[in-house]
């Protein structure tokens, strides 16, 4: 029964082929306009909308960050592994949604991405 | 612009009034048809800047201070597309009326030559008078004036006092404080116009020598930068008050537009005691400075401070002064910290909504627009 839900509910967004590196895709799940992105780590899916102030958040840069240090220093890490809101800034970890670094208690919403064969589907 | 959920602003009624808008030319042909041939030949020129920020003192950390998802289809600048803001920001949050700040005429307050500056506001309120404000009924310009030359300064308000769909004058300040005798021309036209006056950054702060700057120094970084901005909007406030402005323009309504306003509590308190403990030494103070305050001027929201983990403080801060009667709200499209109505006003504790959203505008902004929105 249970596996007869998960398949009522999971959702073809695409080939692995569609998905350039790094770039969010923009899928509508049951509604809710879904962010999908291929990197070179797997793929993750995060709700468009930034728990911040509702911005679209998958509009936002595939990036690395500045990794915390000393002052005047600076070191750049994460690369591909964030997402930077488009609006106000905050960032979120692709994998977790939870904010870099713990900046914000709140967090992105994400979604699982399971790959079979070449199709993508999101639950 | 993608608001990144189902916007139906109108969840509880009340439709909203946004201070804070600014709309932006493509470059300065866009306005050549109401210049000289001469002035023309001085605008057209490779080097001509409309945008004060030095980016090699303050470049914006992700390197955009533009919303990307503001550009209008045609390609052109955020927010140089009145249809587009129309449709994808005023239209899906309720906004029905906009009060229009062209900051690339404001940014003259960066510049040394006064007649240039004069001629290139008063063009830039021509094409925004054209092509925004008499076209749709949302928009209101601020019309933006010379603070090179008062006197200038004055005539082009006074040239606009009667002009349909101009709401308000937009004086960005230079090097005297905004109570200075200096700008006395420019408070009597507004306040003869019955248009408020607004104070609001030009991106020239901290940048040039002759602005606007924070006290002690120059901030490193763009984030330092942006959060000592109340500085200025104390310094102006105070000038106001202490100079006695509203005492001699008694009708003056001023706008404080994008400097915050945690901050107005403890000013308020600390403006009192000093009057309270030295009085004679502004004697036209007749009341508390509080009480000037009051009656003459409004702050807006954005950006607004975001106490975590709730904004249960800031709204404790705003009733100790009652602040509730003297805000209203402001987005700042299309700058890459719009505010978001829905969200900002839906924190916002309901008593206190309908008057930021709307009512203290509305009042603010004259029976004119009253009128037109009713």
């Amino acid at each position: 029964m249970a596996t007869r839900q998960r398949q009522k509910e999971r959702q073809l967004v695409g080939d692995v082929t569609d998905f350039d590196l790094n770039v969010f895709k923009i899928v509508d799940v049951r509604g809710t306009s879904v962010g999908v992105v291929r990197t070179a780590t797997g793929f993750y899916a995060l709700r468009n909308h930034c728990p911040h102030q509702g911005a679209p958040l998958c509009l936002g840069k595939v990036t690395g960050t500045m990794l915390p240090g000393r002052p005047d220093e600076y070191e750049y890490g994460l690369d591909n592994e964030v997402v930077r809101c488009l609006a106000h800034g905050y960032e979120f970890y692709l994998e977790s949604g939870r904010s870099v670094f713990d900046v914000v208690g709140s967090r992105a919403r994400t979604y699982e991405v399971e790959i079979e064969g070449d199709k993508v589907w999101i639950t | 612009m993608t608001t990144g959920r189902d916007a139906d602003a109108n969840d509880n009624g009340t439709m909203i009034i946004d201070c804070d808008v600014h709309p932006h030319i493509n470059g300065p042909h866009d306005v050549f048809r109401y210049l000289s041939e001469a002035w023309q030949k001085r605008f057209d020129n490779k080097e001509f800047k409309m945008t004060a920020r030095a980016m090699d003192r303050y470049p914006h950390p992700d390197g955009n201070s533009l919303r990307p998802d503001t550009v209008p289809p045609n390609g052109g600048l955020p927010a140089s597309d009145p249809e587009f803001i129309r449709t994808h920001f005023l239209q899906p949050y309720g906004i029905d009326v906009a009060l229009l700040l062209p900051i690339q005429g404001a940014a003259v307050n960066a510049w040394t030559d006064p007649e240039a500056a004069s001629i290139f506001t008063a063009a830039l309120n021509d094409y925004f008078i054209d092509e925004w404000a008499s076209k749709f009924d949302e928009y209101y310009l601020a019309v933006t004036v010379n603070p090179h030359d008062p006197p200038a300064a004055a005539e082009e308000i006074r040239r606009h006092g009667d002009t349909k769909g101009v709401g308000a004058v937009w004086l960005p300040l230079i090097n005297a404080l905004a109570g200075s005798r200096y700008y006395h021309p420019v408070y009597d036209a507004a306040e003869e116009c019955g248009l408020p006056v607004v104070f609001h950054p030009t991106g020239a702060e901290m940048s040039y020598l002759g602005v606007p700057c924070v006290a002690g120094g120059v901030p490193r970084t763009y984030a330092e930068r942006h959060a000592l901005f109340p500085q200025i909007g104390q310094s102006t406030l105070a000038s106001l008050v202490f100079e006695g402005v509203f005492q001699r323009f008694p009708k003056l309504k001023v706008g404080l537009v994008e400097w915050g306003f945690a901050w107005m509590t403890p000013l308020m308190w600390r403006m009192d005691k000093e009057w309270r403990n030295f009085r004679y030494d502004t004697p036209w103070l007749t009341e508390p400075p509080s009480h000037y305050v009051r009656e003459h001027v409004r702050l807006t929201t954005q950006p607004i401070d975001e106490p975590q983990p709730t904004s249960a403080d800031l709204w404790k801060l705003m009733d100790m002064i009652s602040l509730d009667e003297m805000l209203m709200f402001s987005s700042d499209y299309p700058h890459y910290d719009i505010d978001d109505p829905k969200i900002v006003l839906g924190r916002m504790p309901a008593e206190k909504r309908e008057k930021v959203a709307r009512s203290n505008a509305l009042e603010f902004l004259g029976d004119k627009i009253a009128a037109a929105v009713a």
